[in-house]
């Protein structure tokens, strides 16, 4: 570990969880700062450095993608307590009980989201001490902010740093919490299969089916048509249905605020 | 030996996100439980390990407390979250104020000063909201300020100071530095 890597860990220590972009700004900073040279393709080996010096205090930088936008991040993860509990310095009892529900109420949903009215209505679901909408709204404001959640149309979802850090914690507490067929990472938005219990993140269907008119679920038992729009790998024109995720999703959520 | 070393670092590490001090006591309690006697062999080694990986200095301040501080280099002013650069730019100001009075500055000066600049503490502040309970309870909690209260005088006088931390993270050139660099501007 030199100077280098001690700024740039520094950085993450701050923020938690970094841009893929920020990422490479901050490495080039750092580095450049102790007159070293730059090399953009060094990352990798740069963060391994890192990593293997963070690794004794149960510390990792991991990569992960965003599961709606599919922007790439960097994420800094304390693995010592995987329990939701540790979180448990930046809010109170009652904010943890809400973003425990929270995240009871995304994972049960078909598709990872949940719209902000259901958010804020899980505030009357407290035991004990019950929290005002506004307080709600200022907690999701919080998560937000603090990158646990983000925001698409109107509906939150669990993001990057809370489906890296709570992998854990999600997949022992909730039943219905399933893992992507293909990268066996926790997945709560993406796409089902119509037959049976596979999903599948869309940026991992995207690489498996590379574009395919003839996509099927990639588990053998099943290999049910997958009737959802799979784009090539190069993000264009999706091959088997019209409609694009995106108009899905706005689908989706137009449908639950017409039901409201 | 080497995991109880680990556990004290990542205990520490997790202790300062709140930039409070750290106590010797809640460190005994949480990792050594009842090892207490390896504690100060363990902290040297803790240390080192601190500056070689992640570039933070251990510091000891009296009471049986604990900081850590940045050792190598100010961490680059855009890697900050625009809250925490404007807070920063206060309490740069008020360290100025403190140190341009002679080291300690009544309660009731430093608050003249800041309605001066366009802070107000009666009023909720567009940028810093209750600005008393900033400097009250965050600056002097974490110790960037010392809060002392003189009872024995009528009425009881409050002085502040720079508190340990701003003692170790700064000092006083890179304060004066900062008030060149604001007295240029404004004579640019």
């Amino acid at each position: 570990m030199q100077n280098a890597h001690r700024l740039f860990l520094q950085t993450f220590m701050y923020h938690g969880i970094m841009k893929g972009k920020e990422v490479k700004d901050s490495h080039k900073r750092a580095v450049e700062h102790f007159e070293g040279t730059y090399n953009e393709t060094d990352l990798v080996h740069f963060v391994k450095t890192v990593n293997d010096g963070i690794r004794p205090f149960h510390l990792e930088i991991k990569k992960a993608m965003d599961e709606v936008t599919e922007s790439h991040f960097y994420i800094l993860v304390n693995k010592a307590e995987t329990s939701i509990t540790r979180q448990s310095s930046d809010f109170n009892v009652n904010q943890l009980e809400l973003f425990k529900k929270l995240i009871s109420a995304v994972v049960e949903s078909d598709d990872g989201l949940i719209s902000s009215t259901d958010a804020l209505n899980l505030s009357g679901q407290l035991e004990g001490v019950k929290m005002s909408k506004k307080d709600a709204a200022k907690l999701f404001e919080s998560l937000k902010q603090k990158k646990w959640i983000n925001e698409v149309d109107g509906s939150y979802y669990l993001g990057p740093r809370s489906v890296t850090e709570l992998e854990f914690y999600i997949l022992e507490e909730y039943e219905a919490a399933t893992k992507c067929h293909l990268c066996q990472k926790l997945c709560l938005h993406g796409q089902n299969c119509d037959q049976c219990d596979v999903r599948l993140h869309n940026f991992c269907a995207a690489r498996c089916f590379r574009g395919s008119r003839n996509a099927v679920c990639p588990r053998e038992e099943c290999r049910a048509v997958w009737r959802h729009a799979v784009r090539n790998m190069d993000g264009d024109e999706p091959t088997s249905t019209p409609q694009t995720d995106s108009q899905q999703l706005s689908q989706k959520t137009a449908k639950r605020s017409r039901r409201q | 030996m080497e995991a109880l070393v680990d556990e004290l670092v990542s205990y520490l590490l997790i202790a300062n996100q709140s930039k409070i001090a750290i106590k010797r006591q809640d460190i005994i309690k949480h990792v050594f439980k009842d090892n207490s006697k390896a504690f100060s062999g363990v902290l040297n080694q803790a240390k080192v390990k601190l500056e070689n990986v992640f570039g933070l200095k251990l510091v000891e301040l009296e009471k049986n407390c604990f900081l850590l501080v940045n050792n190598i280099v100010n961490a680059f002013p855009e890697d900050f979250e625009s809250d925490d650069h404007t807070r920063r730019g206060l309490l740069m100001t008020i360290l100025s104020l403190i140190l341009l009075d002679g080291n300690e500055i009544g309660e009731n000066e430093l608050y003249e000063n800041l309605r001066k600049i366009g802070v107000d503490v009666d009023h909720p502040h567009d940028v810093f909201g209750d600005v008393r309970q900033l400097i009250n309870e965050n600056f002097v909690k974490q110790m960037y300020l010392e809060c002392e209260k003189q009872t024995a005088m009528d009425p009881p006088k409050i002085l502040y100071r720079w508190g340990a931390r701003a003692r170790a993270e700064t000092t006083e050139e890179d304060v004066q530095d900062f008030i060149s660099s604001i007295v240029a501007n404004e004579d640019s």
